[in-house]
């Protein structure tokens, strides 16, 4: 709107200054009707140019401006805009300089001396012509005074009209020093009044005597119409007989005759039209300086509003050029820092429109493809994120390492089974990690085995037993681990770059193996042991009896030791194989439910525990103490009593024989504690967990993945079966145990019981806490 | 931008004021008024000569006019003054090469004149110049006037106004000359 509004407004005046230029080189005309406002159109030209010259220096202090601070596009506007001044101004310039030229060369032809000096002699043979008729109508004039000298007043009057007709005068007068009229005759019948002379001509006539001078017909008329002109003769009369006596002069009683003959009327009009050339000559003598200047002024100030206008349309013309390149331009730096929006389109069809259309479709297809790659790197990445999470997850270490055996890449289940910080190791050798010597080593040289028999499986498998250090917490202590490690060549583009191994902490699976193989062990040698042992019992006694009564004394005493050793031993033979049997051959469980909280206190209750006490006996220092912290509500669980009576026979003997066997363990306890786990979910399964905790020296690391294994103990007397017993219970009532170290020293078992599905909500039965 | 403009246009105005102040060429040296007949009479002396140029300029017969600007106002505190009179007076004078006679005159009335000098001596005593009749201006009062004389380029050829306009020789005007007058009521005929 305002856009428009300024268009309009430059419009305007654009054409006002146009007009007042047309009016100022009209009103230069000497005619014109605007020659009386030529100051005020110079001034308003004037103005109008102060004008457009503010405005240019305005636009150009801008330019410069915009140059100086490096804004782009303001050198070509610049360029642009000298090549369209010097375009519109340079042939102004010519043109304006020959016209000035030419115009004061040919005003300065006008004048010269010899227009100058034959008008002046045309003006002087005018002057000679009248001067001419002047003397020869003063002589007459005179032979007219000699006539009526000495002539009185009244003879004067008769005599005049006469003299005037012989003479050929058009009017002639008579009168007195006064100026009073005496007589008076003229040709012109209808003039009833003289022609009086003018005050001046009388005043002239006091001083000299007579006076001739051509005068012209009607001063009072201005203007070039035609003007005629008359001859006026004033010539003193001789004074009459009796006036004289008066001295002469303008006194009442002196007389004068004034004749007035007319120039004849071709003299007249040839002698004014030379005196009017000669005025109008002198007049424009006079002013050529000023017409010079009148038409230089104009002529300069056309030129300063033409060369402003060329400024300032230059300068539009080059802005409104350069706009949409400067436009292109911004949009290019716009898709150079990633905007890709697109630009106006022009509605103008010309070339710089086609530009702009290919620019926003160059950036539309710039867009699209960014856009897909972004896409494409998104997808890449949440692949790889998926890949990384699986890996991070994944239980299994993962170890990749570059041609040179350094890391490349590892996951949360490396460090883990490793025990090891890899995080600020990537890109180095395996070898310098702390800890991380040996499973190096054994890489390595597995690789190098395999590159070695020149296998055709494209991997290897290997079973390592590595020993770890000590990790900082106390609770997974590991020594040996055994790791089950699988390693590859990485093919990456077909060709062999890097080593990938994947292993496995497989010492809980051996160990279960063991335990199987335990058992089966177990299984046989009791079968195989238990049926000699009776024969050699029932020996042994038989020869006890057959013989004692026949020996004698001393010989029958050693006779009885022997034998009662061999019974003896025998019988502890037995329970050894009734152990392994009951061990490889668990009597098959006779499932019930049972209430774990009062079994337990079945069981503590023969340790010592008093349900009533639950200070425990702090007078007794020795003795273990039980603390038992039991849930109530417990729903029941499914299982053979029997069986679980053995189980918390065992993990409580265990816990009271640990915590007693520390040395300076002034206070060793025993806490039991069971509890209900709720699900995870509501539709899981409930649990009841138990927990048997000691504090006592804990379970040695390197024991800590075998406990359950048979012959595995740390008590001195212990057979080593309570655990492998245990575990075996537990596994076949589908419960789960777990066995580690407390972290302020000690050991704990806990135990998960399942909850079958109909005495889940049945919880009558509380707890004997 | 108008700003700046305003600022041009101001100093333009002044230079061209005070290159007219500047350019005169005498000055107005008395100026009475009296009541004759029922009609306020001015009286003045002008002290005024002309240039070599204006002079070479006559004698070739080109014809001067001479201007007198004559306002009389009564001054009005509570508004702008009150312009009670404000008129012209023009003479002619011009030298004829044919007949070597010099003719002064103002309107249609022209009479000849022996020499410039003369003929000059009409504008230098200006007499009995009736400029209102007593009634026009009220008793007991105050009246403020001020009188020059100038040359009237603007009746000039075309090409002399402008040597007029920038040649101190063609801008010829004596300063404005400020009189007061007062009327007072005996004067004033009931």
């Amino acid at each position: 709107m305002t856009r428009w509004a300024l268009r309009l407004a430059l419009g305007v005046a654009v054409i006002s200054a146009a007009a007042l230029l047309a009016l100022l080189v009209w009103s230069t005309g000497n005619a014109s009707r605007y020659a009386q406002q030529y100051d005020t159109l110079l001034l308003l030209n004037g103005i109008l140019a102060v004008a457009l010259m503010s405005w240019v220096v305005i636009l150009a202090s801008r330019l410069l401006r915009q140059i100086r601070r490096h804004q782009f596009g303001a050198r070509l506007t610049a360029r642009f805009t000298l090549y369209f001044t010097l375009i519109g101004v340079l042939p102004g310039l010519l043109i304006y300089v020959l016209s000035v030229q030419f115009m004061s060369r040919s005003i300065e032809s006008w004048f010269n001396v010899r227009v100058d000096t034959a008008l002046e002699a045309g003006l002087n043979l005018g002057r000679a012509a009248l001067d001419t008729q002047l003397a020869e109508l003063d002589a007459r004039a005179r032979g007219i005074a000699v006539r009526l000298n000495n002539a009185s007043d009244a003879e004067i009057a008769l005599l005049i009209t006469t003299l005037r007709a012989t003479n050929e005068i058009d009017e002639a007068m008579v009168f007195s020093g006064t100026g009073r009229l005496i007589a008076f005759s003229s040709t012109d019948f209808s003039q009833l009044l003289p022609d009086l002379p003018p005050s001046s001509v009388l005043n002239q006539l006091r001083v000299s005597q007579g006076y001739g001078a051509a005068e012209e017909d009607h001063p009072e008329v201005d203007g070039p119409t035609h003007q005629g002109l008359h001859l006026r003769v004033i010539v003193p009369i001789e004074a009459s007989s009796e006036r004289l006596g008066t001295p002469m002069g303008l006194g009442s009683d002196s007389r004068w005759l004034q004749v007035i003959q007319a120039v004849p009327e071709r003299i007249a009009q040839n002698a004014s039209q030379v005196q009017r050339g000669f005025q109008d000559y002198q007049e424009l003598a006079l002013s050529r300086l000023g017409l010079r200047k009148l038409y230089g002024i104009t002529l300069t100030l056309a030129l300063i509003l033409a060369v402003f206008a060329a400024l300032v349309a230059a300068l539009a013309v080059s802005r409104r050029l350069v706009r949409p390149l400067l436009r292109l331009a911004s949009g290019t730096q716009a898709v150079s820092v990633g905007d890709f929006r697109p630009l106006p389109e022009p509605p103008a069809r010309d070339e710089v429109g086609q530009l702009t259309r290919s620019f926003n479709a160059m950036t539309r297809q710039l867009d699209e493809a960014r856009r897909m790659v972004d896409r494409h790197r998104r997808q890449l990445e949440q692949s790889n994120l998926y890949l990384e999470s699986i890996l991070g997850n994944l239980s299994s270490g993962v170890l990749v390492f570059d041609r040179a055996f350094c890391l490349t890449l590892f996951n949360q289940g490396a460090q883990n089974i490793l025990h090891v910080d890899l995080r600020t190791h990537q890109g180095r050798p395996l070898e310098v990690v702390e800890g991380a010597l040996p499973m190096a080593r054994l890489i390595r040289q597995a690789f190098a085995t395999h590159d070695a028999v020149e296998s055709t499986r494209p991997y290897w498998q290997q079973q390592f037993e590595i020993e770890l250090q000590d990790a900082p917490d106390n609770e997974r202590k590991k020594h040996v681990v055994t790791l089950l490690a699988r390693g590859t060549r990485l093919l990456l583009d077909g060709r062999e770059d890097g080593f990938v191994v994947v292993f496995d902490d497989i010492s809980e699976v051996i160990s279960a193996s063991r335990t199987v193989a335990w058992g089966e062990v177990a299984r046989r040698l009791a079968h195989e042991i238990k049926n000699p042992l009776t024969p050699i019992q029932l020996s042994a006694e038989r020869l006890a009896m057959k013989l004692g009564d026949r020996l004698p004394a001393d010989q029958a005493e050693m006779l009885l030791r022997s034998t009662q050793t061999i019974v003896n031993q025998v019988a502890s033979l037995k329970r050894m194989v009734d152990d392994f049997r009951d061990y490889a051959r668990t009597p098959k469980a006779r499932m019930q439910a049972i209430d774990l909280n009062a079994l337990l206190a079945e069981v503590l209750t023969l340790y010592g525990w008093d349900p009533a006490d639950t200070q425990g006996p702090v007078n007794d220092s020795h003795a273990v103490h039980f603390h038992a912290r039991l849930a109530e509500g417990l729903p029941a669980i499914l299982g053979d009593p029997a069986q679980w009576r053995q189980v918390i026979h065992n993990l409580l003997a265990n816990a009271r024989d640990a915590s007693a066997q520390t040395p300076g363990n002034t206070q060793a306890e025993v806490r039991v504690q069971t509890r209900l786990i709720a699900p995870e979910d509501d539709n899981g399964p409930v649990r009841v967990r138990l927990t048997v905790s000691d504090n006592g020296p804990g379970f040695a690391p390197e024991l800590l993945n075998r406990v359950f294994e048979p012959y595995v103990t740390t008590k001195p007397m212990g057979t080593g079966l309570g655990l492998a017993i245990v575990k075996k219970i537990v596994e076949e009532h589908g419960a789960e145990i777990d066995i580690s170290n407390r972290a302020d020293g000690g050991a704990r078992v806990s135990i998960l019981f399942n909850v079958p599905e109909d005495h889940a909500t049945g919880r009558s039965r509380s707890g004997t806490g | 931008m108008s700003r700046r403009l305003l600022y041009v246009l101001i100093v333009l105005v002044a230079l061209l004021q005070t290159g007219l102040a500047l350019a005169n060429g005498g000055e107005v040296t008395h100026v009475s008024l009296q009541q004759t007949g029922g009609q306020w009479m001015l009286d003045a002396d002008i002290d005024i000569h002309l240039g070599d140029e204006l002079d070479e300029a006559a004698h070739k017969g080109v014809p001067l006019y001479f201007t007198v600007d004559l306002q009389i106002e009564r001054p009005r505190w509570w508004w702008f003054d009150e312009t009670v009179v404000d008129e012209q007076r023009t003479w002619r004078i011009q030298y004829n090469p044919l007949t070597r006679q010099w003719r002064t005159g103002t309107g249609d009335l022209s009479l000849p004149t022996p020499n410039l000098d003369e003929a000059l001596d009409q504008l230098r005593h200006i007499r009995h110049w009736a400029i209102g009749p007593t009634e026009r201006f009220a008793a007991d009062q105050t009246w403020r006037g001020r009188l020059r004389l100038r040359l009237d380029t603007a009746r000039l050829a075309r090409p002399l106004q402008v040597d007029g306009l920038n040649s101190t020789a063609w801008a010829l005007t004596t300063p404005w000359k400020y009189f007061e007058f007062s009327t007072s009521a005996d004067t004033h005929p009931e």
